[in-house]
């Protein structure tokens, strides 16, 4: 009862939010679309393209890169922002601990991330005149499946933005590294696979139109094992970070 | 009776500083108003931070609405409502509204817009619907107060309340708090304003070097006079036909209307300070038997 009402007062947030910041939302879309399309369209005016990834791919990769990072922000953007706009404190003193806050809020931009990964699949494959030939269904079980991993991260650089506070230059380098986690050659299985959601970007991006669960079942335990593995090593680094804050007087200071 | 806050032998130790908290202890009985009063760096934000979890002490033990912060004991902080010193803790893009309405849902409780209004009117602030970032550092501070207000907590813990308030919204506040503690909340100040306290707290504790240098109860009408009157004093010397003009007023609201014209003949009084009573002697501080007790 207690959760669904922080998930109510969350969503509402959410919406308040999005509300007050619909133009920044728009105008993050629209660039972010038309980069994506000169990227696209790039690819087919250079000599040689034999190195470069299809266009499918790219668009796939593309989609991929914007869930990730979605749901890698989902807790490492949320605390960066309270700590930089000096909100974090209230959300120190109520009965909910703030990684459960935090994870209420992750969970509420993955659901948004997969919708908007459904869209943005639509749009980018449209963009480079292709009918989506993605398996909707594998997909969205593949990432779900996967997402905890990049949560993991969000609450490492989390733990870190509440000990350190200047800490958003990290994360900007944190975004980049989610891009080279999406794009790693990690499948069929190597040692790239044990990088969170490398492996299931890889998967998704080879199989493409083939992507199938059937058979792969061992696949996904093993997808599942990497990203609760990496869960709960951030939530680990984010307790210690947060003890360290409290017992250093400086949480919540900016 | 109930206890709201319990603090016992707190200490807080950083490497290399003194002693921010050295064997604090304190008990705030539910309905009680009591005010933490003393210089800067004594020890009183870190008390208060400490009390609401947001400092972890080095040793001591802290209760909160009857329960330790741990686990489900931590439920007494959604029926407290808290006010930072400094920071209003809003959502600048979010209006007034928005942010009340959150505060009161992350605290599990119905965002009850009549009641809310109620307390906007009673603290002067309108336009709920403003964003925040529009507001000025007086409306602001108002703001804070209103979501921390706004859920009905039991315990009210306010650090620097009057900061950026005028005289009239000092005021309105004073009688806010009066109302919530005839409601039943308790009311935990932190101020340097000698003349809020005066008004608001029936319990005045004063800290020095992290620990409690000395306490003063009494009903808020009967010392109020007294109290404004130590702080002035502690100041600067003063003639003391100041001070008798001062004590000649029973009632807060009049002391500050004399003061406010005895500043213009005494440019001094501009700085009297809760801060100085540390320095004053007063013989029924903290002590039982009435015993003189000068704490510099």
């Amino acid at each position: 009862m207690k959760l669904l009402r922080l998930c109510h007062a969350e969503v509402m947030l959410h919406l308040h939010r999005q509300r007050r910041y619909a133009f920044e939302l728009l105008a993050s879309s629209v660039i972010l679309l038309a980069a994506f399309a000169v990227l696209a369209y790039g690819i087919e005016l250079l000599p040689t393209a034999d190195f470069m990834p299809t266009q499918s791919s790219l668009a796939l990769g593309f989609v991929l890169w914007s869930f990730a990072s979605a749901a890698y922000s989902g807790i490492a953007g949320e605390t960066t922002d309270e700590v930089r706009g000096r909100t974090l404190e209230q959300l120190c003193v109520v009965a909910s601990p703030l990684r459960v806050v935090l994870m209420v809020r992750c969970g509420q931009q993955i659901i948004g991330a997969l919708l908007g990964t459904l869209v943005l699949l639509h749009v980018t494959f449209w963009f480079v005149g292709r009918a989506v030939d993605v398996p909707v269904a594998p997909l969205i079980i593949i990432l779900l499946v996967a997402a905890p991993s990049l949560v993991g991260l969000g609450f490492i650089m989390s733990g870190l933005s509440v000990l350190f506070k200047q800490a958003e230059a990290v994360n900007a380098v944190m975004l980049l590294g989610v891009i080279a986690l999406v794009g790693a050659p990690a499948y069929p299985a190597n040692v790239l696979a044990i990088l969170p959601f490398s492996h299931a970007a890889a998967w998704i991006i080879a199989e493409q139109s083939t992507l199938s669960l059937s058979g792969h079942w061992l696949r996904l335990l093993l997808l599942a094992g990497n990203a609760m593995f990496y869960l709960f090593a951030g939530m680990a680094v984010f307790g210690a970070c947060y003890r360290a804050a409290r017992r250093r007087g400086t949480l919540g200071h900016s | 009776m109930d206890e709201a806050v319990w603090v016992e032998d707190l200490h807080k130790n950083y490497p290399g500083h003194p002693a921010a908290l050295a064997g604090m202890s304190l008990t705030v009985w539910q309905g009680q108003s009591v005010a933490i009063v003393g210089a800067n760096g004594s020890g009183k934000s870190t008390l208060f931070k400490t009390i609401v979890g947001l400092i972890e002490p080095t040793a001591g033990r802290v209760r909160l609405l009857g329960q330790p912060l741990q686990g489900s004991g931590r439920c007494g902080l959604d029926r407290t409502g808290i006010v930072l010193e400094g920071r209003t803790n809003l959502y600048d893009r979010l209006s007034i509204q928005e942010n009340c309405d959150y505060a009161c849902r992350l605290r599990g409780k119905r965002a009850d817009r009549p009641y809310m209004h109620v307390v906007a009117e009673q603290l002067g602030l309108g336009a709920l619907q403003r964003p925040v970032r529009r507001l000025s550092t007086g409306n602001r501070q108002r703001a804070a107060l209103l979501c921390a207000l706004a859920h009905r907590p039991d315990l009210i813990m306010l650090d620097e309340p009057t900061l950026g308030l005028d005289v009239e919204s000092t005021l309105a506040l004073q009688k806010l708090l009066k109302n919530e503690q005839q409601r039943g909340a308790s009311v935990i100040t932190i101020s340097h304003d000698a003349g809020f306290v005066a008004a608001t707290a029936e319990r005045v504790v004063g800290m020095q070097a992290g620990r409690r240098a000395f306490e003063r109860t009494g009903t808020t009408a009967a010392t109020a006079a007294e109290r404004f009157r130590l702080a002035v004093e502690a100041t600067h010397s003063l003639p003391s036909s100041v001070t008798a003009a001062l004590e000649r007023e029973d009632t807060f609201a009049g002391q500050l209307s004399r003061l406010q014209s005895l500043v213009r003949i005494y440019p001094d009084l501009r700085h009297a300070s809760i801060t100085a009573v540390a320095s004053t002697r007063d013989s029924a501080v903290g002590s039982p038997s009435g015993e003189t007790k000068e704490t510099r």
